[in-house]
């Protein structure tokens, strides 16, 4: 991960938004959406190889990796929408930023339920026990 | 993608402030309004193949 390159365009975007936003409210915003963009793409590399990692660690030891690969999905939509939350609520278009996250918490939480249903099974089986 | 493409967006919002300085001191709101729109336009052309790229990426990676 090329993390001195992430710092830089991270500056720059801050650099230039500020910069622009006196003159041009509208283009700092979209400068700060190419910024997200690129920082997003840079980290992208990192995370397939902590997925793919996280497959090889799984696939040694006897547990369901589905879950955990629900997890990481849980994960990765958590952090997108804190990212779309800031940029909204920077833009500041709060409405849109609450929206966006309860959208994601109703997301992750679909995610999650294939998990419950196993633990209420689990649960209800040592119950009858 | 690369961290010149956020010099390019800077410098057209510059270069758009500018230009709609000109025109709206010289009386000419309406075209001002147009050039700020047609920069909007130009560089959320410009952003917009890295986004899909993004969310493609992202696509993939839910689907792992």
């Amino acid at each position: 991960m090329e993390i001195t390159k992430i710092l830089v365009v991270a500056v720059c975007c801050c650099v230039f938004s500020t910069l622009v936003s006196q003159f041009k409210p509208e283009f700092s915003v979209l400068i700060q959406l190419c910024g997200v963009a690129l920082v997003a793409l840079l980290i992208f590399d990192c995370t397939i190889e902590i997925f793919s990692l996280t497959k090889d660690l799984t696939a040694g030891i006897q547990i369901n990796n589905e879950y955990i690969f629900l997890l990481l999905k849980a994960v990765i939509i958590a952090v997108c929408g804190k990212v779309v939350c800031d940029v909204c609520s920077d833009c500041g278009n709060r409405a849109v930023a609450t929206c966006v996250d309860i959208a994601c918490r109703l997301s992750v939480l679909l995610l999650a339920f294939p998990m419950l249903k196993v633990l209420l099974g689990l649960a209800t089986e040592l119950i009858e026990k | 993608m690369d961290i010149a493409l956020v010099f390019k967006i800077a410098s057209i919002g510059l270069g758009v402030a500018v230009i709609h300085q000109v025109l709206s001191k010289s009386g000419r709101d309406e075209y001002a309004m147009l050039t700020t729109l047609a920069g909007v336009l130009v560089v959320v052309m410009m952003l917009l193949p890295h986004l899909t790229e993004l969310l493609s990426d992202l696509q993939n990676l839910m689907d792992f």
